[in-house]
């Protein structure tokens, strides 16, 4: 029966050709459109890593370059030497002291960039001879009780950390396992690898701790690993930090924020300030990614709908230029349902022939390792999802054609001229 | 003739309808989206009022500083216009201003936020705002640093309600200014006339920005006329070469241009050469072809399919000497035909679409329209659509041999 359909197919290459190639770059948007989807969705639902209800962010905006910048820092040879010191510690100390006398803060930390800001750092390293990409933030010692930070292995920062000679890191579980594998990292050193005669780091980076998660941006952003780094009062690095992230007690209003923002300015005039509660860019964030999903899945919708509808008008056609056909085979005795199968047996062959061509085209992604942060897993899911949606809009696209068939009376299907 | 070729595809537009909403649905829906595509990329960088003047402004949204271990890429500080681009030939005014940035009002016991762009009285010589209210700060206000501001219809609406604005106080980042002049909202997708309130450079709150060279700014040069563009771009590029770099950096590339130009310079990274807007318009369009095949081939397929439909029509017209190119010809056209039916009714949704896009608040201020230009681009788009799915339908169609299909040829 396949053998025969295959025939058939054959003999009407050139019209099928043109229905093979349609399914063909169907099957590709198809398949990119599932698994994006399938993706968000996984995305969506992993663990976050902190919590930012009520936690308000300051983005603060004053002069971070230090006067290393610009024609200032040329004007003598000792001016080209970078500050090795932070010149806002004590205002930022006091800042962080006057937030925490407020009765409506529970906890406030520095830390850069934080979550929603759409700033990140990124290291690419070399470490153990394999590459290392994460993202970073500095923060101070009050941030895992701002945020809520989950530890699963090793501990938080805290004042033994002072003065220790090291650099002292919490990393995420999936920067672990990329980084040290089954190792426990906790208390390795987090140095990259080095060239021979180049000297070590002034501090060594070490692990202290190891979080579950940690997703800045919210829960789509793809980012799994993820380094938080522990900032000191007197370092460079503290200079250029320019964000306090505060826990509020209860549910804070747009005057405690008023409140919070009036004393920051009253207290530092040349700085700025600007107070935000997290949710409102995590809100963003939310639209920001979902948006174009939405006008994505608006468009792969009709694209689909349009291949279906074309299907199924193509095979009209080719039922009713086939009437001949269909007539000599009722006359020797084929049923009803025989003809059916045949009509939908067709094309149900040619969407398997434009899928096992698609299959193959998309099994190159893992093949050259193209599939960028997409798991593996996500993939293949994607991949049947497709294969079964495709095969489903294949038998419905035949399903009207094919009745149309049957109701075919063998005696005038032959006198049709 | 091509009337004859006219009628004769609207009468097989009438004479199946399933196939006909099949082939307009597809046709449609397709140009629809490209229409949409042209439409807004048309409002972000074609010329609209405030840029009036467009024809003569040029921008530089971003400097990159290239040393041989670091490159920065951004903004310029204040001090790199000032000290050195200044005068520059050809220009008649050079205005500075600072990115756009999004500041929060405490007013009445509610949040407000708005978007803050500190900047000069050029501004509004270069920019041809329609003041409903007041008028722009002016050069003294500039010079003493006055807190004064101007701004957008929505801004006024949101602080004063229904009352006046001019000479009230509001209250933005942290700082009080005077209202001198209430503007129309600009949407925010215009990237250098958008803003809610708009403040001299001189209220900031501290004087650091005048000595930096990297930083926050972005400029507007008014060329004395579209023809002295050219002489401002070399004379730009030459100026370059004496500017005094960090020590880290030991080049630096810029150029004021249209905001497509600036945009496609950033997407490519490339500052060196200045290709990347013929090379963004030709990514564009191959974006707009790849998403036309899909629908091509679901639409060659329909036609090819129908073939037969048309054997009689096709014997009758071999048989009094018609030659297969002027049938080929006559098919062409027909598919040309539907796509621009497709193509004008794409563009009455996509009037309807962008009036409820406008109105759902979904992009700030969004004022899109439909106008010549994007009509003239759909237009194109009808074209190529039906040109890429016509002609292998049409070449199909005069090679047929009308004997074989009338008796029911199966190839």
């Amino acid at each position: 029966m396949i053998r025969h359909l295959f025939k058939l197919i054959w003999n009407r290459r050139r019209a099928n050709f043109l229905v093979v190639t349609e399914i063909f770059v169907c099957f590709l948007v198809l398949f990119a459109v599932t698994t994006f989807g399938l993706y968000s969705v996984r995305n969506y639902y992993r663990p976050l890593g902190f919590d930012y209800s009520r936690v308000f962010s300051v983005n603060l905006e004053f002069d971070q370059s230090l006067g290393r910048d610009g024609r200032t820092s040329r004007t003598g040879a000792a001016a080209a030497e970078p500050v090795a010191e932070n010149p806002h510690e004590s205002r930022q100390r006091a800042l962080l002291e006057l937030l925490k006398s407020d009765p409506s803060v529970e906890e406030a930390a520095w830390g850069w960039p934080l979550p929603f800001s759409h700033s990140n750092e990124v290291h690419s390293t070399e470490f153990r001879g394999r590459d290392v990409s994460y993202s970073l933030a500095r923060v101070t010692d009050e941030y895992k009780s701002v945020l809520g930070i989950e530890i699963t292995r090793g501990r938080w920062f805290s004042p033994e950390d002072d003065a220790s000679g090291y650099e002292a890191y919490v990393i995420t579980e999936a920067l672990a396992r990329q980084a040290f594998g089954d190792e426990d990292p906790v208390g390795k050193s987090f140095a990259a690898d080095r060239n021979p005669g180049e000297a070590p780091p002034r501090r060594e980076p070490r692990v202290v701790g190891v979080m579950r998660a940690f997703h800045q941006e919210g829960e789509m952003d793809t980012e799994e690993n993820y380094a938080l780094i522990r900032l000191d009062y007197a370092s460079i690095r503290m200079g250029r930090t320019a964000g306090i992230a505060l826990r509020m007690r209860g549910t804070p209003d747009a005057t405690v924020e008023a409140r919070i923002a009036k004393s920051l300015q009253a207290a530092a005039p040349d700085w700025g300030f600007t107070v935000e509660p997290m949710a409102m860019g995590a809100e963003l964030n939310r639209q920001m990614y979902m948006a174009p999903i939405g006008v994505g899945a608006v468009v792969a919708i009709s694209l689909i709908l349009m291949v279906g509808l074309g299907l199924s008008g193509v095979l009209w056609q080719s039922v009713t230029t086939r009437i001949r056909e269909i007539g000599v085979r009722r006359a020797l005795g084929a049923s009803a349902a025989d003809v059916r199968h045949q009509v939908m047996g067709e094309l149900l062959v040619m969407a398997t022939v434009a899928m096992a061509l698609g299959v193959g085209v998309v099994l190159q992604f893992p093949f050259l390792d193209l599939l960028g942060p997409v798991p593996k897993s996500i993939f293949f899911a994607g991949l049947s999802l497709t294969i079964v949606a495709l095969y489903a809009l294949a038998l419905l696209c035949s399903l009207q054609p094919a009745r149309l068939a049957t109701t075919v009376h063998p005696a005038e299907a032959l006198r049709y001229e | 003739m091509l009337r004859n070729y006219l009628t004769v595809s609207l009468k097989i537009l009438g004479r199946r309808k399933y196939f006909t909403f099949v082939s307009l649905f597809g046709i449609g829906f397709t140009l629809l989206v490209l229409t949409l595509a042209a439409a807004m990329l048309d409002h972000v960088f074609g010329a609209y009022p405030p840029e009036t003047r467009a024809a003569r402004t040029l921008s530089v949204q971003a400097v990159r500083m290239q040393g041989k271990e670091s490159t920065s890429t951004g903004p310029a500080g204040y001090a790199f216009y000032d000290r050195y681009f200044r005068d520059l030939p050809g220009v008649e005014r050079l205005s500075l201003m600072t990115q756009p940035s999004t500041v929060v009002s405490y007013w009445k016991g509610a949040r407000l936020k708005s978007i803050l762009k500190r900047t000069d009285e050029n501004y509004f010589r270069i920019l041809d705002f329609d003041f409903s209210e007041g008028g722009p700060f002016g050069e003294a206000d500039v010079e003493s640093g006055r807190f004064v501001a101007v701004i957008n219809e929505t801004t006024r609406q949101k602080f004063f309600g229904a009352g006046k604005a001019v000479g009230e106080s509001i209250e933005a980042d942290g700082q009080t200014f005077t209202v001198v002049g209430v503007v129309p909202d600009v949407p925010v997708y215009r990237l250098l006339a958008n803003g809610d309130i708009y403040v001299p450079l001189t209220t900031a709150k501290s004087d650091d920005y005048k000595t930096k060279l990297r930083g926050g700014i972005l400029a507007l040069f008014l060329a004395k006329d579209a023809g002295s563009i050219p002489l401002v771009q070399q004379e730009f590029k030459a100026r370059l070469s004496k500017v005094e770099l960090p020590e880290q950096f030991d080049r630096v590339y810029a150029m004021p241009e249209t905001p497509f130009a600036s945009v496609a310079r950033l997407f490519f990274g490339d500052f060196e050469s200045d290709s990347a807007s013929g090379r963004l318009l030709a990514l564009l369009l191959t974006a707009a072809f790849l998403f036309m095949l899909l629908p091509a081939v679901n639409l060659v397929n329909l036609n090819v399919s129908r073939a037969l439909e048309r054997a009689s029509e096709i014997g009758v017209r071999r048989a009094f000497g018609a030659s297969a190119r002027d049938l080929m010809l006559q098919f062409l056209f027909e598919n040309v035909i539907v796509s621009v039916v497709g193509g004008v009714l794409a563009l009455v949704a996509s009037a309807f679409l962008l009036a409820a896009l406008n109105g759902s608040g979904l992009i700030p201020y969004a004022h899109f329209s439909l106008n010549f230009r994007i009509a003239a681009w759909g237009f194109g788009f009808a074209l190529a659509f039906g040109v890429v799915s016509g002609v292998w339908p049409a070449w199909r169609l005069s090679r047929l041999n009308p004997i074989a299909a009338l008796s029911g040829g199966t190839r």
